[in-house]
Order: structure tokens, then sequence, then C-alpha cells
């Protein structure tokens, strides 16, 4: 009865203070839930949920470029690869200790950015993709260059990490690292999006036209745009090396960039929270099919298939989001919930 | 002269993925990303009808070819023109979708084995020397005709059919080409089936005298470059791109180190962007409305 | 809001539940990490089939002292982080051993969560590390028939028995990974030692397209052999096209899984494939049973593929015939470095393992090509021992 006056009026202000008392508790019990879940579960799937965080640092840093500034890129392995090699030089072969190996390869990130962001003031939309995609190959073949010159055959071994008297050797301590450090990314980013860099890249994605002459310094964004994210990307391959403990070219494919182009699609551009949704999507959908498939039990020709058929969802995944749903999931979800509401 | 004539074949080779790129981008203002994997699927049709029709023998390739043509119909009319609306990059990202999922669907049709389609024909790529110093093979001749052929063609066709000329005009500029009574999307659809018909050609000349396995398909990576050169709009320029890739990547083969033969493409691709992005041939206003 | 988070949590915490692995049944538990899909699955595929009908027919037949052999096939692709991945589930999942069957990039993160977790690793179809080598790790083991410098070490001087004099203008192919390309430097070390002219080197990248002008640059330099030490795709796309060049000398590579399928559609005489498997065109008996089983349990790739996994099968199964429990990681890995297993004629010799060398005491090879006067693959050199210190 009290809804039929609408959300402000007085008499629905009791309900609304109750709610976002209800609302605080029952996110202070989620939030502890989780602070001790990885104390309960397999080694495997407390695995699965790092690589989460992980590929959501990453997946960020690709949906800013693309989603808030309106930039194209398909260098994204690329930069991760120039995240881990540098790890690889710095903390490996020269010592460097964990944070200043992060803070060098972020830096690393950036100064690359510059250069792939330099293009991008005279290049558009595919002549921009194409160019980044060029950058990828060119860097993966130094990293190749670099792994035979040194003698590492079959990749290069980072040693666990150390965050002053802790040593990041489980998934455990690996898990808490990475959640807050996610955290303040997270914060960080939505933060971003709000100021004046944010506002000026929308307006450059939208209509960079006119963006200029409402005196947003169009080449100056855009080269912030690429500076932020390729720095961003370059310490997310800079943790992940650390994480896998294990470097090598072979890891930074087209596809792996594509698996990210997939996260921040279906996850929902220009949105922190679809980067994560998304992340989480692509990382842990393999995983659901494969044991999807166990319990429906394999036979012989049918497993091998199956392999394939994974292999292909996530195409067809892709292409149905584009074409019907292009603000992903969490369009998917606005929609829904929307609809349950009423 | 040896070097020579390899480079001219790898240029047919090229210029065959070049076309195909250069068809789509007139219609659809795209890159299409599959069409790697669609060359390798004119590879795999020939491979399997080769195998339940041996008897055929080189009629089975008119007819791969005019199957995977209608396949490129169909990709157009299911996944590229609901996507009008909406940004080109989406659209790019629609065709990097579906080429996952066309390898994905090759491996499960065909498993990853590497398939050699010629021995199930019977028929053998021999050597032949054709000049003193030179040797090519029987595919090698057959891509150079094949590749001529396919380009003569097209060449009459554009300028000289009806169809030709309606397909110039809503590259164009599709507004007044619909205005003048041309049905776009029958263009683009035929556009599309075109290029596939090319690449298929290229896949099927590639599977034929290389091998046949779905990692051929990285190929198309290489062949944007061609497209890139020699000005993605412009088809006077898919062969003198095609030229400047495969001279860059097997001098560089020569007289550098075999291993810049694989980013030698890539280099002359970030060159021309930074020095002249709209290619040797290509239209300059491209670049704005992109 | 609240009831956002609520549902979110919920599937959250069956999503956790739903992806825990669960420890199985069996007494006997061997996880297996091969490349199934991806660029490499076509090396590595086979294996893993060899592997699954070995087991299959032994679980058939009562499996091991009644106990039925428990196998977790994953497939990592062969990425490194998948690799990694499957490797914890495997431990979740309290496995006696880990076999891998895939690229090397997987192999840091088989080698570092295997030993952590104390679990034997044995390397099936890839190229060994390092580490089962003398002196050996004690947790990794090595089944795979190609070793980067015992290859050369048998090659070399083979080139130079088979050129009965002549003198030997040398070329080397390689892929360009690390890997290949350091084994080709050994052979090059070894070929300039005998006395051969180096005529060329090359590195070739994985995704050529065209491998004529790599074939044209050693056909002009005057190479009248040519060995090569890398994927399968490099060596036989060099070959053919230094064949559709008319090129007449001799090419010699490591008989990969591919290979004696490759000779038979072929049909040259100039390539020669060395390995350490003996192909079906010996008939063997164990040959026969190979294509027996394989019909029965539906293998896709044909049977000539399959002797590289069936091998390391036949070993896997010597181990845990061996070990009376082998879910006593103490035991399992005591009992391994005792393996002398019969290799009924497939390979030269026996495996042994010893606690400093996990690799094997001896390693042999064998030499094919196809003969066009019989109209079938000849062996060019019977079993050659190569001691491995």
């Amino acid at each position: 009865m009290s809804s039929e006056f609408g959300s402000n009026h007085p008499l629905n202000q009791n309900r609304k203070i109750n709610e976002s008392k209800s609302t605080w508790i029952v996110s202070l019990l989620a939030l502890s839930v989780i602070l001790i879940l990885p104390f309960f579960i397999s080694g495997f799937v407390l695995d699965v949920m790092n690589r989460t965080l992980l590929a959501f640092i990453a997946a960020v840093a690709l949906n800013i470029l693309i989603g808030y500034a309106g930039q194209v890129s398909l260098g994204h392995a690329g930069f991760l690869a120039v995240g881990a090699f540098t790890t690889a030089i710095v903390n490996r072969e020269m010592g460097f200790p964990f944070i200043p190996t992060l803070l060098i390869a972020a830096i690393v990130g950036m100064i690359l950015g510059l250069f792939v962001g330099l293009p991008s003031l005279r290049l558009k939309g595919l002549y921009l993709a194409l160019g980044t995609l060029g950058i990828h190959y060119i860097i993966v073949y130094l990293g190749g260059e670099y792994q035979f010159r040194w003698n590492y055959n079959t990749g290069i071994i980072i040693e666990n990490p150390k965050l002053g008297p802790i040593v990041l050797d489980s998934g455990i301590k690996w898990f808490y690292f990475l959640a807050a450090f996610s955290s303040v990314v997270w914060v960080y980013c939505w933060n971003l999006t709000r100021t004046r860099t944010g506002r000026a890249w929308m307006a450059l994605r939208d209509r960079d036209i006119a963006a200029a002459s409402m005196g947003v310094n169009v080449a100056a964004y855009k080269l912030r745009a690429f500076v932020f994210s390729s720095g961003m990307t370059s310490l997310a391959g800079s943790l992940g090396a650390f994480y896998i403990h294990f470097v090598s070219v072979d890891a930074f494919t087209f596809y792996l960039t594509i698996e990210y182009i997939a996260m921040v699609i279906i996850g929902g551009l220009g949105s922190i929270l679809g980067s994560f949704l998304g992340a989480a999507f692509v990382t842990v959908l393999p995983h659901v099919i494969d044991d999807l498939v166990d319990l429906l039990g394999t036979s012989g020709r049918i497993a091998s298939h199956i392999f394939a058929v994974k292999f292909s969802f996530f195409g067809l995944l892709m292409v149905i989001f584009l074409i019907f749903e292009p603000q992903g999931i969490l369009g998917i979800w606005n929609r829904v919930y929307h609809r349950l509401k009423k | 002269m040896q070097t020579l004539a390899s480079i001219l074949v790898l240029t047919a080779l090229y210029s065959l993925f070049g076309i195909g790129y250069v068809i789509i981008y007139r219609a659809s203002r795209l890159l299409n990303l599959a069409h790697g994997e669609m060359m390798m699927l004119g590879g795999y049709f020939f491979f399997t009808l080769a195998t339940s029709f041996p008897m055929l023998s080189y009629l089975i390739i008119p007819i791969t070819l005019v199957i995977c043509a209608l396949l490129g119909i169909l990709i157009y009319r299911l996944s590229i023109k609901p996507m009008a609306g909406h940004p080109i990059f989406a659209a790019v990202l629609v065709t990097i979708g579906l080429g996952i999922l066309i390898r994905g669907i090759s491996i499960l049709l065909w498993t990853s084995r590497t398939r050699y389609p010629l021995t199930v024909v019977g028929i053998k790529n021999e050597p032949i020397q054709m000049l003193p110093g030179v040797v090519l093979s029987t595919f090698d001749i057959l891509t150079l005709i094949g590749a001529g052929a396919v380009f003569l063609a097209f060449f009459l066709f554009i300028k000289f059919t009806k169809f030709g000329i309606q397909m110039r005009a809503a590259a164009e500029k599709p507004l007044l080409a619909a205005l003048r009574g041309i049905d776009y999307n029958w263009v683009f659809a035929v556009s599309w089936g075109l290029a596939t018909f090319t690449g298929s050609f290229a896949g099927i000349l590639y599977a034929s005298n290389v091998r046949l396995d779905p990692t051929i398909a990285i190929l198309g990576l290489k062949a944007f470059s061609v497209a890139v050169v020699g000005g993605l709009d412009s088809f006077r320029g898919v062969f003198p791109g095609a030229a400047m890739v495969a001279t860059g990547e097997i001098l560089a083969i020569f007289y550098i180190s075999p291993l810049m033969s694989d980013i030698a493409p890539f280099v002359l691709l970030l060159i021309m962007l930074l020095i002249r992005p709209w290619g040797l041939f290509g239209t300059k206003e491209e670049l704005e409305r992109v | 809001m609240g009831k956002k988070i609520i549902i979110f949590l919920s599937a959250f915490l069956g999503l956790v539940l739903f992806l825990t692995p669960q420890p199985g049944n069996s007494q006997i538990r061997i996880g297996m990490s091969a490349a199934i899909t991806g660029p490499a699955s076509d090396t590595f595929l086979p294996t893993y089939e060899a592997f699954k009908c070995y087991f299959q027919k032994i679980n058939d037949e009562g499996g091991i002292r009644g106990q039925k052999v428990e196998f977790i096939f994953e497939d990592d692709r062969g990425e490194s982080a998948r690799a990694m991945s499957i490797v914890k589930k495997f431990i979740d999942r309290k496995v006696a051993l880990i076999i891998n069957a895939s690229t090397s990039a997987t192999y840091a993160a088989i080698l570092s969560e295997g030993k952590n977790a104390k679990i034997p690793v044995l390397f099936a179809g890839g190229v060994c590390p390092k580490e089962p080598y003398p002196p050996a790790d004690p947790y990794v083991f090595c089944s795979t028939t190609f070793g980067v410098t015992y290859d050369s070490e048998f090659a070399i001087p083979f080139i130079k028995e088979m050129s009965k004099g002549e003198k030997v203008n040398l070329g080397f192919v390689a892929t360009n990974i690390p890997i290949s390309r350091t084994g080709v430097e050994v052979a090059e070390k070894l070929a300039k030692e005998a006395g051969m002219n180096i005529k060329e080197k090359m590195a070739i990248p994985l995704d050529t397209a065209d491998y004529t002008p790599f074939a044209s640059k050693i056909k002009e330099a005057g190479c009248n052999w040519v060995f090569s030490w890398a994927i399968w795709n490099t060596q036989i796309g060099v070959y053919e096209a230094l064949y559709r060049l008319g090129w007449k000398g001799n090419y010699l590579c490591w008989a990969h899984i591919p290979a004696e399928y490759e000779l038979n559609r072929l049909k040259t005489d100039n390539l020669f494939v060395f390995g350490g498997n003996a192909l079906f065109s010996e008939n063997l008996p164990a040959h026969q049973e190979i294509i027996n089983v394989a019909k029965k349990c539906g293998a896709t790739y044909p049977v000539t593929y399959m002797v590289e996994g069936w091998t390391a099968a036949i070993v896997l199964h010597e181990i845990l015939k061996a070990c009376p429990n082998p879910n006593d990681p103490p035991q399992l890995l005591s009992s391994m470095n005792k393996t002398s297993a019969n290799m009924r004629e497939l390979r030269g010799g026996p495996i042994e393992w010893s606690v400093s060398n996990h690799f094997r005491t001896n390693t042999y090879y064998k030499v094919y090509k196809w003969d066009s006067g019989k109209g079938k693959i000849v062996t060019v050199k019977e079993w050659s021992k190569v001691e491995v210190k």
C-alpha cells in the first residue's frame, strides 16, 4: 500500500531507512563469508577466484580504453607480455623485489602506451586496431628473441614474491592480496571515470569533434587513455607472472587478446562492474562446462569432441552478445532486475 | 631468378587473400577478421568433396568455390546484416567471434589432423623445371594462373557488367545508390560471397601446395598487411600491396634472418600506417570516415 | 539491494560447490594433462588417445590387482595458465601421478605445482625437460623418445656413415622455438667436430605460410644433406618445398608421430626419419595389439600416430604393476626408481630408471625411409644405442 505513493513519500521514508540498514547488514555478512571462504575451499576453486581477480585488473584496463575512451586496441596480449617480460628481466635477472618490479612494469607499460598512443592521433577505428595488432606481433617477436638469447628454453621461472615479511606462496595469501589490490583498482577506476578525465574520455568516445569544440584537448586525452590503460595492463601482466611463477612468449597469443575483448563485451562496455562480471564469466565458464560435461558422462569420441565444442562456444557467445545484447551481462541483469521489480 | 619466381608465387597467393579484404571493406566498411578461417574452410570443403568424389578430380575446385560463395552470402545475412546500425568496431568483433566459431566447428568436423587433399584426389604436385635455375611446382603454376584469371575476371566484371557497376556505386555512396534503385543489401551479400570465393580459392591452393590444418587460418592475419599497404578500398592496390609484402618477406628471409619473415608483414603494415595510412592506392578521405 | 546481494552470494557459493573437485573412488588415480585442443593438438591428441585406449583395455580386463585405474584427462590446450589450474585440480583429487603430454609452455606450471605437492610427474609426449636427466630431480620422470643432445649424438655419426666418405655439405633447419634452436646448435657443434661443412642454418617461424624461400636458400647454399630437429610441420614443410624445387639431397629429421603416415603418403626416397619407436612397417605383435585396441576404443587418429603414447602407457602400466600401493608417494617413488620396463620391441631396449637417471640408462635409435623399389618403408639402420650419462 505504501508503494502507491512513490518512494519519496513520507510514509515510505521508514521503509527506506530500514532497507538501507538491512542492506548494510547483508553486505557485511556477505563480505565476511567471502573473506573466510579461502580457508574452506579447494585449492582449485581458490585458483579460479584468484585468476578472476587478475583478469579483472587487465579487463578494467581494456574497458577504460575501449568502453570509456572509445579507442580501439587489438594489442592487449602484447601489453600483458610487456608486463610479464619486464618482471622476468627486472625481478629474475636483476633481483628487484616485488613492489618495485610492479611499479617498473607499470611505468614501462605507460611509456610503451605513449608510443602506441601517438599513432592513435592520426589513425582511427580500424586503422588503429591494425596498428595495435602489428605492435602485438612485434612485442611477441621480441619476447621470443629474449627467451632464446638468454637461454630460457622452456620459459622463465619467477620466484614467489615477498611482501614485506610475508611470502605470497599460497592461494590463500594471494587471494587476500589480490582482493585488496583489485578493490583499490576498482575504487580508483570508478573514481577516475567520474572525474574530468573520465568525462573527457566519454566525450571523446561519443563525438570527438564535438568534444574538441567544447575545449577538450582531444590529443592529450587520447594519449592519457593509452598511457593509463597500457600501464595498468602491464601491471596486470606483471602480477600474473608472479602468480603463475612463469613467463613464456607462447602464452601471449592473439586469442588471449580476444578473450579480454570478450570479457569486456560480455560484461558490458563502459562499466567497472561489467569488467568484473566479464572477467569472472570468461574465467569461470570453461570450468563450468568441464564439470557439466563430466556430469553427463563422457564416452570415447564425444569426449574429444567436447573439447572442441568448448572452444567454439566462446566464439558463438561473442557473436550472440554483440548482435543481441551489446551491453553485455550487465545489460541483461539490468533488464531482468527491472522487470522483477515491477 | 628462383627468388623472383618465389616472390611471384607468394604475391599471387597474397593477392588472392587480399582481394577478399578489399571487397568486404568496400561493401560493409569493416575488416573481416574471419577471412583466414573462411580461407581455411575452402581448403576443408575441397578435402571433404575430394574424399567423397575423388573421380571428379580438378572439377571439385569450382564446386567448392561455389559452395563457399554461398556460405559467404549466408554469413552476411546472418551475422553482418543485423549489425547494420551498430558501431563498426562491434561488427569487427563479430567477425572475430565468427572466426573462433568457424575454427571450433572445423576441429569438431575434421579434427586437428593435418590433411592433404591432393593425396585423396590422386593429383601429384611435382616440381617442374621452368627456366634454367627456376623450378616451380604444379600448384605454384596453378596459383599464378588462378590468381591471374581471378583478377582478370574480376576486373572485367567490375568495369563492364551491370552488377559490377552497381557494386562500385553502392560502395561509394550507398544512399545514392539506393535512390537509384540498387538493392544494396543484395550487392553487399554478393560482395561477401565473392570475398569467400576468392578466399577459399586461396585456401584450396594453399591446402594443396603446403598442408591443411586448423592453424593455417593465421595466414589471414598476415594478409592484412596486403590490404592495408595497397589501400583497404582499392582493387588496384591489391597486387602492388601483395607484391610489396611478399618481396619484403622473402628478402627478409634471405638477407636479414629467416625469423624476420614472421613480422616483416607487420612491420610493413606499421610503417604504412604511420606514413600513409590509406595505403598506396586507397582514397585519402577514407581515413576520416572510419 | 539487500536481496540482490543475497542472490549473488548464494549463486556464488553454489558455483563454488559445483566447481569443487571430488576425489574419485578408485584406489589408483592418475591425472593426465594434455594438449587435446589448441595448435599443438596434432602432436599430443594421439598420445592422449593411446593412453585412453590402453587403460580402457586394462580396465576391461580387470584392472591392476583387481583395481581399476581411474584416469582423469584434462585439456590444457598447451597453455601454462591452464596447466596450472589443472594440476591444482589433480591435487584436490589426490592423484598418485601426473602425466604431461603437452607443449613445453606447460612444463613450469606442472613441475612447480607437482613438486610442491610431492606428486611424481611423468612427461610422456613432449620433449623431456632437463630434470629427468642425471642427476635426476626426485619427482620428475620422462618416457619421451627424443632428447636434445642424445638425438644429435646419434644423427651426426649416422649422416657421416651414410655419406660414405663424400664431403657433407650440411644444412640445419630448426623451428623458431628455443628448444628446437638449442637442439640444432648441439648438432652443429658435433657436425663441426666431425669435419662437416655447415652451409646453412635456419630457424623458421611457427606460422610460416610458404616454406619455399627457406628451401631455396638451402638449395642455393649447395647443401647435399639437411638435418632438421624441429616440430613436424617445419620439418616436413621444408622437405616438401625442397622436393618441389627439385632438390636431390638427403633429408634427415626426427620421426615425430606423423612420420610413418607421411612416409607412406609422400613415397619419396630421400626422406630419412630417425626415432626411438618401431614403426608399424615392422609389423610386430605389439603393433597388431595396438591396431585391435584402437579399433575397439574409437581412436580418431591413424594407429601409426599412437606408438609414442602407447609406449608411455606401457611404462606406466609397468610402474603400477610393480608398486603394491601407488597412492603412497614414497612407495611409488621408490618403485619408479627401480623401473625396468619391457617395451615389447617397440623401443630398442627396456626403459630403465634409477635414482639418478629418470630418462633412461640407454636410449636407442632407428632410421627408416621409403624405398620405391620395394614399395614400402624400410629400415636403414637397426637399433643403435646411445648411453645416457
